[in-house]
């Protein structure tokens, strides 16, 4: 059954997705033959600076669309009239609600590769994806030696963070408009106060444990980090921030699938 | 509890923060019977069939669908119509009948395909470019394709026209399984009470009356429709 839901839940999602990571593939494409031609045609050198423009707004366009299109999935399928006919299904509340994580961490992780996708289209065969090895290992020997860092393991901690953390987000909403369904007339009001109160909440575990770490660890919280530590803070605190939101995440988890399991009330 | 009864239920309640819907419940629903849950709007009709359907979970009392509590088992053997569109609208018609066929192994596609047909609904349409009582007869043909033992149908003729009313009860009475019991859930006594074996009175979320149509015509000398005006009377 997780099978056929992540099947549908696909489609759902991705007739709107699909077109909007097209576009940006495109831009990029268009980007790149701007920058080719207008060595040919100087008059271009304006029309350059409005793509550029019009690019970066389809860039955040295509990441808060992505973010919009699988909130407001769950929202109209799982709390509003499509609910009727999700939650007859001969499926458990928990099932629905992994197909919907599975799918919205593939289309978080789809939106970040179409958007490192569409920049190398933009530098392609301008000598800028030909320099970048050498640009990316000069970091990673100048990193090493003032962080005591490489470049690439700054980049393997930092992508698993934002992956983690894309899902915890999404876990977020989940349980937000989960608790949303309770304000009787006031749904999406009472999902945004649901939200910003879990955003408190998350946001002081959070500094306290960072605090509670520093102590432990002797780093000052408060000042500066010395440059011999900093690879052991920027460790520890890439370490604590993926352990919280793994934990945040599964209390999230839980906390919709037990709303959804005990406590829905459809209108 | 009777576990042949395809729905057995003891003391039933379900209270919201705002109200006590159903109050103690307790009642009996037999197979193979075409069952009328009738009584005035907020008696607790809707809220007794989201219980049975699974939709809501009771506050306290027992409920078992064929057997189960209600849950992935009886969800397997229960056939609901809400009475509203639960449809995705941006899919066409081909493809809620291949969602249907792929989560309701009991679901008769070809069935389906015949009575769309009929009505001729290209299966190439997409549901929002259909009008509500359109797509309400493309929810009732799913619902009634399927060989379930159970079919709960909410209000199915409430707010549609008497040519439609006609066609939705002929819909029903000509495609339910043999065995299976179907309750339909109404205020619109009149319509319904030619196609109803029996009748469950429900009043104020408790059952005030449960008997076949043939003894109430019996007993009382009058139709439903007269007895539920008297009992209801305003």
């Amino acid at each position: 059954m997780l099978g056929k839901l992540i099947k549908y839940e696909f489609k759902a999602t991705g007739r709107l997705l699909l077109p909007v990571y097209g576009a940006l593939l495109l831009m990029g494409g268009v980007v790149n033959l701007g920058l080719t031609l207008q060595g040919k045609l100087p008059v271009l050198k304006f029309a350059q600076g409005v793509l550029i423009f019009a690019y970066v707004a389809l860039m955040v366009a295509a990441f808060a669309l992505s973010f919009f299109v699988v909130i407001s999935r769950f929202y109209k399928n799982l709390i509003c009239d499509e609910g009727y006919l999700m939650f007859t299904l001969p499926v458990k509340a928990g099932t629905h609600l992994l197909a919907k994580t599975v799918v919205s961490t593939v289309w978080s992780v789809g939106t970040c590769l179409a958007a490192v996708g569409s920049l190398l289209l933009m530098g392609a065969g301008h000598g800028i994806i030909s320099q970048l090895p050498d640009v990316l290992r000069a970091a990673n020997v100048a990193m090493k030696g003032e962080l005591g860092m490489g470049m690439s393991e700054l980049l393997l901690w930092t992508l698993f963070t934002v992956l983690v953390s894309l899902v915890v987000t999404n876990l977020m909403c989940y349980l937000s408009i989960s608790i949303g369904q309770f304000g009787r007339g006031h749904r999406i009001l009472t999902s945004v106060g649901a939200y910003l109160v879990l955003n408190v909440v998350i946001q002081s575990i959070s500094t306290v444990a960072l605090l509670v770490a520093c102590l432990f660890t002797g780093l000052d919280f408060f000042g500066d980090v010395p440059l011999g530590q900093m690879a052991g803070f920027l460790r520890m605190v890439f370490a604590l921030s993926i352990g919280l939101n793994v934990f945040f995440g599964g209390c999230f988890y839980a906390g919709s699938n037990f709303i959804l399991s005990r406590k829905l009330n459809l209108e | 509890m009777n576990r042949d009864a395809i729905i057995s239920c003891q003391g039933l309640q379900k209270r919201y923060s705002y109200k006590l819907a159903l109050n103690g419940l307790t009642l009996e629903i037999p197979r193979g019977k075409i069952v009328g849950l009738l009584g005035p709007n907020g008696s607790g009709k809707t809220t007794f069939i989201k219980l049975v359907s699974g939709l809501l979970t009771p506050t306290a009392g027992e409920l078992l669908v064929g057997g189960h509590r209600p849950g992935v088992e009886s969800k397997r053997i229960v056939s609901y119509l809400p009475e509203r569109t639960y449809l995705n609208d941006w899919m066409r018609v081909e493809g809620i009948l291949e969602m249907f066929s792929d989560f309701y192994p009991d679901f008769n596609e070809a069935k389906a395909r015949d009575m769309l047909a009929r009505l001729g609904i290209n299966l190439k349409d997409k549901l929002k470019t259909m009008s509500k009582g359109t797509k309400e007869k493309v929810q009732l043909i799913l619902v009634m394709s399927r060989e379930a033992e159970l079919y709960l149908l909410d209000e199915p003729i409430g707010g549609v026209d008497p040519a439609a009313r006609d066609y939705i009860l002929d819909t029903i009475i000509s495609n339910y399984s043999e065995n299976a019991t179907v309750l339909i859930s109404t205020h619109l006594i009149s319509d319904i009470e030619k196609v109803l074996d029996e009748v469950v009175f429900i009043k104020n979320g408790q059952m005030v009356l449960q008997s076949s149509v043939d003894d109430i015509r019996a007993s009382w000398g009058i139709s439903v429709d007269q007895l539920f005006r008297e009992e209801f009377r305003c």
